[in-house]
């Protein structure tokens, strides 16, 4: 399995992006693991990393957390989804969240996202997570 | 005898036949002449109501015979009908005599009528006084308003502790959803940390060098440490259950046939009951239904049965008798066993949040509390017997 190039993990929580970031580097399945605390950060990130000439540091992969302050994970997607980068190149979003409420399942449903996945993240999810999504692109 | 003599006699035939008239009239009649108000006449009911005998009264002036009738305004008045030879009609008036001799309260109630009468010169110089006592009806009457007046008055406090019930009940409410508010965010909160936590446990553990890892106290502190995260998360859960009750409603309602329902739960638990050593009998009748939430409807039958599984008696074969019927109030489910039972103290905190009656087995004391929720929340009761070390019989009712 060949790692990706590029993670962005958005979280308010400094500790869960310490740990996810500390087990993705571990486990190898990434070049780089970029980190944003909140939605609006994460908007930032991808417009400076994406729209440059070079798009190797343009994450493949986020996992996006659902409260969050200042713009939350169901607020990012929506503005995710009209940002023009979002056509030129698909990132797999996958929301990793500790509960999800009813309400929010159901409006996520709406927005361009490849999967949810309960918190913690495992070596065992991050697997699984790879073989579905990058298993063809990066064997 | 003579023409005369018979004309005679016929007319004292018809006087004293006038006279009877009057004296048994069925109203009080008396007749009072001149300015004195002399009695000239007075019937029987006329003694009756002054407590008076005729002898005592008669040709005397009125206020001097009957003095507790005087200052009255009586005199004023007949002293008016005299003058005016206008007739005077008084409904109901209270009137004090002294006849507490009689058996007869002092104050009566009377209607009266106040009857001028003309001598052969057109003169008033008599007048004829009728009446009739209407005591007991007025006091009925009156007891009757008094008693509407306490009822108002009743009503009226009701209508207030009514109106401040409504405002306990709208105040507990409040304060319900904001608990189960409270219940959720912290549920929320608290799971962000855990989480982290068993992250770090996992992280240690590939951090950590397997000469560490395989030290005996290392090892069996990180056993801990994840046994106690685990416990943590579990507790977690069950508290976002129960808010989830609150938040996410309780699912709509369908119709449910309950034995497959039954069949289901019994198939999930068989191992521990074959296990147990148990003994499971259902009768359910085939195509029974009950309008309820399925997936609420499957908790509440595994809650049921696996709580008769648990608390089952060490010392003999555990019995449970699932049972439903029809009824008029609606489906009852019965569960019941022959396990340790409860005491009457035990069953009033049975349904309570975080209650468990016993530490030998593994619960968190939520699952009765959350079938109480949804069966009440769907309209329906859950009610409890036990005998200490007897058994246990929970009996659901399914609303209609």
């Amino acid at each position: 399995m060949l790692p990706l190039p590029s993670v962005l993990l958005v979280d308010d929580d400094p500790t869960t992006n310490f740990l996810n970031k500390l087990l993705l580097t571990r486990m190898g399945v990434t070049q780089q693991v970029l980190v944003a605390e909140n939605g609006e950060q994460a908007l930032r990130t991808l417009t400076q990393v994406c729209q440059a000439s070079e798009h190797s540091t343009c994450p493949r992969l986020i996992l996006l957390d659902m409260n969050m302050p200042v713009l939350n994970g169901l607020g990012f997607l929506e503005a995710y989804a009209q940002l023009l980068l979002a056509h030129q190149q698909p990132i797999v979003i996958v929301m990793l969240t500790t509960s999800l409420h009813p309400a929010d399942l159901a409006r996520a449903e709406q927005l361009p996202i490849a999967g949810f996945l309960n918190k913690p993240l495992t070596q065992e999810k991050v697997t699984a997570l790879w073989q579905q999504h990058f298993a063809q692109q990066y064997p | 005898m003579t023409e005369q003599v018979r004309a005679r006699q016929l007319r004292e035939a018809q006087q004293a036949e006038l006279q009877r008239l009057f004296a048994q009239a069925p109203m009080a009649i008396v007749v009072l002449r001149g300015p004195t108000f002399i009695i000239e006449q007075a019937n029987e009911n006329a003694e009756v109501i002054w407590g008076r005998t005729a002898a005592q009264v008669m040709g005397r002036p009125h206020f001097e015979a009957i003095p507790d009738s005087a200052g009255q305004g009586f005199e004023k008045l007949l002293t008016g009908v005299l003058e005016s030879g206008e007739p005077v009609v008084l409904h109901e008036v209270p009137i004090v005599l002294n006849r507490a001799h009689t058996g007869r309260p002092d104050t009566g109630y009377y209607t009266i009528i106040f009857k001028p009468l003309r001598d052969e010169h057109q003169r008033v110089s008599r007048i004829a006084v009728m009446w009739t006592e209407s005591t007991d009806q007025v006091l009925a009457r009156q007891q009757v308003q008094d008693l509407n007046q306490e009822l108002a008055a009743i009503n009226e406090e009701l209508t207030a502790t009514n109106e401040e019930l409504n405002e306990s009940n709208a105040q507990l409410t409040r304060t319900n959803v904001d608990l189960d508010t409270f219940v959720y965010t912290a549920s929320h909160d608290l799971k962000a940390p855990i989480t982290n936590i068993e992250s770090i446990v996992l992280a240690l553990r590939d951090t950590l060098p397997a000469a560490v890892q395989q030290d005996e106290l290392v090892a069996h502190l990180l056993d801990l440490l994840n046994q106690t995260v685990a416990r943590f998360q579990i507790t977690i859960n069950q508290l976002t259950d129960v808010s989830r009750l609150q938040l996410a409603h309780t699912g709509p309602t369908e119709p449910v046939v309950l034995a497959p329902v039954v069949q289901d739960v019994r198939l999930d638990l068989l191992p521990a009951i074959t296990a147990a050593g148990a003994q499971l009998t259902v009768e359910v009748p085939a195509g029974l239904v009950v309008s309820f939430s399925p997936a609420n409807l499957r908790s509440i039958v595994y809650n049921l049965l696996s709580n008769a599984l648990k608390y089952r008696a060490p010392d003999r074969p555990a019995l449970m008798h699932v049972r439903a019927a029809p009824t008029e109030a609606g489906v009852v489910l019965t569960v019941q066993d022959n396990g340790l039972g409860m005491s009457e103290v035990q069953q009033r905190q049975l349904f309570g949040l975080f209650q468990r009656l016993h530490t030998h087995v593994e619960g968190t004391g939520v699952g009765l509390y959350i079938s109480k929720r949804l069966i009440e929340n769907a309209g329906g009761t859950i009610a409890v017997q036990s005998q200490p070390n007897a058994g246990t019989t929970f009996t659901v009712t399914f609303p209609l």
